[in-house]
């Protein structure tokens, strides 16, 4: 995974496999409000009728999660750090139709 | 005659009103029941190719099993948002009135669950890897609160865990 110019290393797990962290740069965190689009919520509204996946909020979930974790990283890579462990994510239903993604993990510097 | 034709056209306006009012739900109930059920049989199929019985990639160990040495690691995730449909919701609403078992939404979320796991499945074999470990499944609901007239329900599952490559 990157973020502008540095490479950073990420991972769920309490250590980056076959890497020693040598410093911790504090917690990282970002997080994004998304909405549901109208047309998109008509739609689904419709697809709810027969029940089943609702393509149009997985694909705005995904691109929701994609900038939390994006903006994470930039945390992370502000802080100095390489790499970004035990990384978690959380959801909350803010309001009626609107979600807030949170993604937060451990910047490390790590060799 | 005049009156046969009255009989006549109340008859059309009581069974017009008969098809607005049920007719979205027969529909959700005979189609909807269809559309899932073939749905589900494609996940069978592709849990029978990847994963399934014999070698699943996936656990939810924070260290893979083994000495194997490993190359490199990312993070990876997969979600799904799957909602019941009205039949399935009514039948929910019935049963919770008395309670126990709700087999509606047990069969849809187990079903949603396992989609999501199967995607990461397919997602760690496209992008190279060869495990996924320490995974974690988070569940929220997408459902709106109960003033609002928005009947969506749904509810999304992501499936989260480090991919490796062994040497």
């Amino acid at each position: 995974m990157t973020q502008g110019q540095v490479q950073l290393v990420v991972s769920n797990t309490e250590t980056i496999p076959g890497m020693t962290i040598v410093q911790s740069l504090g917690l990282a965190t970002g997080s994004t409000v998304r909405a549901k689009h109208i047309g998109k919520d008509i739609l689904a509204g419709f697809k709810n009728i027969i029940g089943g996946e609702l393509k149009a909020y997985t694909e705005l979930l995904t691109e929701a999660r994609n900038e939390a974790l994006n903006r994470m990283l930039a945390d992370a890579a502000a802080r100095g750090a390489n790499a970004v462990v035990n990384v978690r994510f959380a959801t909350s239903s803010v309001a009626s139709g609107a979600s807030e993604l949170f993604a937060y993990g451990t910047a490390v510097v790590v060799q | 005659m005049a009156e046969t034709e009255f009989l006549m056209s109340d008859l059309i306006g009581i069974g017009i009103a008969i098809c607005i009012t049920f007719g979205p739900l027969a529909f959700s109930a005979i189609y909807g029941t269809i559309y899932q059920k073939g749905k589900r049989n494609k996940l069978l199929e592709r849990e029978k190719q990847i994963g399934g019985s014999f070698k699943d990639p996936i656990t939810n160990l924070s260290k893979p099993i083994g000495n194997k040495n490993i190359l490199n690691s990312s993070l990876i995730w997969e979600s799904v948002v799957i909602g019941p449909s009205w039949w399935q919701m009514l039948l929910g609403w019935i049963g919770s009135l008395f309670g126990g078992r709700l087999n509606a939404f047990t069969d849809i979320y187990d079903w949603a669950r396992r989609e999501a796991l199967q995607r990461l499945r397919e997602k760690v074999i496209s992008s190279n890897f060869d495990d996924v470990i320490n995974l974690r499944i988070e569940t929220s609901m997408m459902s709106s609160t109960n003033k609002s007239k928005d009947k969506t329900a749904a509810m999304e599952i992501v499936a989260y865990g480090t991919a490796v490559k062994y040497e």
